[in-house]
């Protein structure tokens, strides 16, 4: 316990939340400093109409950026791309780290080494990502042209446009999580014990019934915190769809991040873009507080 | 209940061969215990009796049935596990009627086996747990009960007990062959402790090597010995081995020397602890090399001029101290001799 020397010469003993306090009191600064600091200023700009020609000035239009909100097209737009490009690339990564999972966990030659290729994607930038999905998926470049062409087409075809871009962002998005997904996954495979799946043998189960009932409670917990981690990921990607669509064709492709992006730092409405901001935030920790509540929870009392 | 026959029975994986040209028969209503060291065959024997793995030979028949090429369901056995295996996400209750799921059964008659199991294992109100909920020995229990809702052909335990701290396993020791006795089920027990193995079995099958080594009652197994692998590995403590050499009817290791009318040449001269005792003199020199006391009875461990270590029995209260001299010498009459090559050569007459 920490002393404290007083004014009359004797040290008195700290109360254990005073010493606690003291010792958090560094990393409340930074979080201050970091966290609290931006996001306070973030909240206060965003009742602000920021104007930066004929000399930068404020002014207060309180809840009026919010307002604009309301009947804006393309926000909502971007909502709803948002919605779609998020649910397809959490459901995409869960599917395929699980597969992996369930492939890396058979017996085979050199586990090490396939292990270590599996697990490459994850290791790619999601710049690098955005870069090589984009020759992959237009025309020009795209293997879906190089086998048109094998089999006597003449047409170059491409996935990036209105109609598939977020499927092509969700599939090169989830490429990249899921091998993260599968390691985890996969390290609870291990703690199964070989004979449960002899139990089931004899209790006669059937192999979808030996997944459900053997394989996969084990996996229920990580499933759900990967589910969460992925989905504030996506939510809150940008770099990735930048590089690989640029929120195009048209707005086909603009997620909330690069709404945000195109209103604050090609608009310069800094106000009109930190009120976007703070609903990107509130739908993040919503999203992650439903799943918590129709699925955390439950898992989290096993 | 039937009776299990195994037929020249062999299973390999790849090069390595787990249990060569095995023949056992398992009578009707017997507790056969299989016991061995780890490797030596006894898992994989009962694996291929459940159909958890097919044999690479030989036939295995319930009832003179022919059941090798059978899935495991359908040969109606029950199985129990080390660490006592239940679903880790479903409660008792679920876990128990697991094992009748999938049978054509009656919900009434269904309903009654699980409550005679849950009254006789006394496992009523572990029902809606979970097992991360319950002790080992309530783990145990709901297995166990699990096991005999089905009504099993036969039960098949595989180390049941070895997760389990001692205590424990002494209780559901008497509880198990209690059960079994009630039940008259046929039982294979497989273990690698040989306690276990004594108190339990109608009848011990010792493996090793993925051989049988000798099948009998525990009494025969202890008394007669067929090999130096049984002698070795049933008993506690366990016996004294001594290599020498008969000549002129005596046994000759080292000092020591017994009367014992064999043939002569090489041999190996088992003794049980209790059948070595102290002398004043005229026995083999030794030295306490430590002293086991037991409550009971003492163990006492002394160590000869060549520094061979003998186990001797000896009474409780008795007096010595580490490195004190002493004589020993075996009883003759209760020596067994071993060739290394056809086993036990001569044993006392009874």
């Amino acid at each position: 316990m920490a002393g404290q020397v007083t004014s009359t010469g004797r040290t008195s003993e700290l109360s254990n939340l005073q010493f606690a306090l003291l010792m958090a009191l560094p990393v409340l600064l930074f979080l201050v400093l970091v966290v609290a600091y931006p996001l306070g200023y973030a909240l206060w700009m965003s009742f602000q109409q920021i104007v930066f020609f004929g000399g930068y000035r404020t002014n207060f239009v309180g809840l009026a950026n919010y307002a604009t909100m309301l009947g804006d097209d393309k926000f909502w737009w971007s909502i709803w791309v948002t919605v779609r490009f998020t649910v397809e690339s959490v459901l995409l990564a869960m599917a395929i780290g699980l597969a992996l999972a369930l492939l890396l966990n058979r017996p085979m030659r050199r586990p090490g080494l396939i292990r270590t290729i599996i697990m490459l994607p994850w290791c790619v930038s999601l710049y690098g990502t955005g870069i090589m999905f984009s020759y992959l998926a237009t025309g020009q470049t795209g293997f879906a042209t190089a086998i048109a062409f094998f089999f006597g087409a003449d047409r170059p075809v491409s996935f990036v446009n209105r109609q598939w871009v977020i499927e092509v962002l969700a599939i090169g998005n989830a490429w990249n999580m899921a091998p993260l997904v599968a390691f985890f996954l996969l390290a609870n495979l291990k703690t199964i014990p070989t004979r449960l799946y002899d139990l089931a043998a004899i209790d006669r189960m059937s192999p979808l019934e030996t997944f459900w009932n053997v394989t996969l409670p084990p996996l229920r917990f990580t499933l759900f915190v990967f589910t969460c981690i992925t989905t504030v990921l996506s939510m809150k990607l940008f770099d990735f769809i930048f590089v690989l669509s640029g929120g195009g064709p048209g707005t086909a492709s603009a997620v909330m991040t690069y709404q945000i992006y195109k209103i604050s730092f090609r608009d310069l409405n800094l106000g009109y873009g930190a009120a976007q901001s703070f609903v990107l935030l509130f739908l993040i920790v919503g999203s992650t507080m439903t799943l918590y509540a129709l699925w955390g929870r439950r898992e989290a009392a096993r | 209940m039937a009776g299990i026959r195994l037929d020249h029975l062999k299973k390999s994986f790849g090069a390595f061969t787990a249990v060569q040209d095995l023949d056992l028969d398992v009578t009707d209503g017997e507790f056969l215990v299989l016991l061995g060291p780890s490797g030596c065959g006894k898992t994989t024997t009962l694996n291929c009796i459940a159909g958890l793995e097919t044999p690479s030979a030989g036939r295995i028949l319930f009832d003179g049935r022919d059941v090798t090429s059978d899935p495991p369901h359908s040969r109606n056995i029950a199985m129990v596990f080390q660490s006592a295996l239940l679903y880790p996400h479903m409660t008792a209750a679920a876990n128990i009627e697991a094992s009748l799921r999938r049978s054509d059964l009656a919900p009434e008659e269904r309903r009654r086996r699980i409550d005679d199991a849950v009254s006789m294992l006394e496992i009523g109100d572990l029902l809606d747990k979970l097992p991360s909920e319950m002790s080992g020995g309530q783990r145990q229990r709901v297995a166990t009960a699990k096991a005999i809702v089905r009504q099993p052909t036969a039960f098949l335990l595989d180390e049941p007990l070895s997760a389990l701290d001692a205590a424990l396993r002494m209780t559901l020791r008497a509880e198990i062959v209690n059960l079994q006795k009630r039940l008259g089920s046929t039982t294979v027990f497989v273990t690698h402790d040989q306690v276990e193995a004594m108190t339990m079995g109608d009848r011990i099958a010792v493996m090793n090597g993925g051989r049988l080594e000798q099948i009998g009652t525990p009494s025969e197994i202890y008394e007669r010995p067929r090999s130096l692998f049984v002698a070795g590995f049933v008993g506690s403590p366990p016996m004294n081995l001594i290599r020498g050499e008969v000549a002129d009817g005596v046994f000759a290791a080292g000092e020591l020397r017994v009367p014992l009318a064999a043939a002569p040449g090489p041999v190996t001269l088992g003794v049980r602890p209790q059948h070595l005792h102290v002398r004043a003199e005229g026995g083999l020199p030794c030295a306490i090399f430590a002293l086991e006391r037991l409550g009971r009875e003492t163990v006492l461990i002394v160590e000869d001029r060549a520094r061979n270590r003998l186990r001797l029995l000896v009474e409780a209260e008795f007096e010595g101290r580490v490195g004190d001299p002493l004589d020993v010498a075996p009883d003759p009459a209760r020596c067994l001799l071993f060739d290394d090559a056809s086993g036990l050569i001569h044993a006392p007459a009874n």
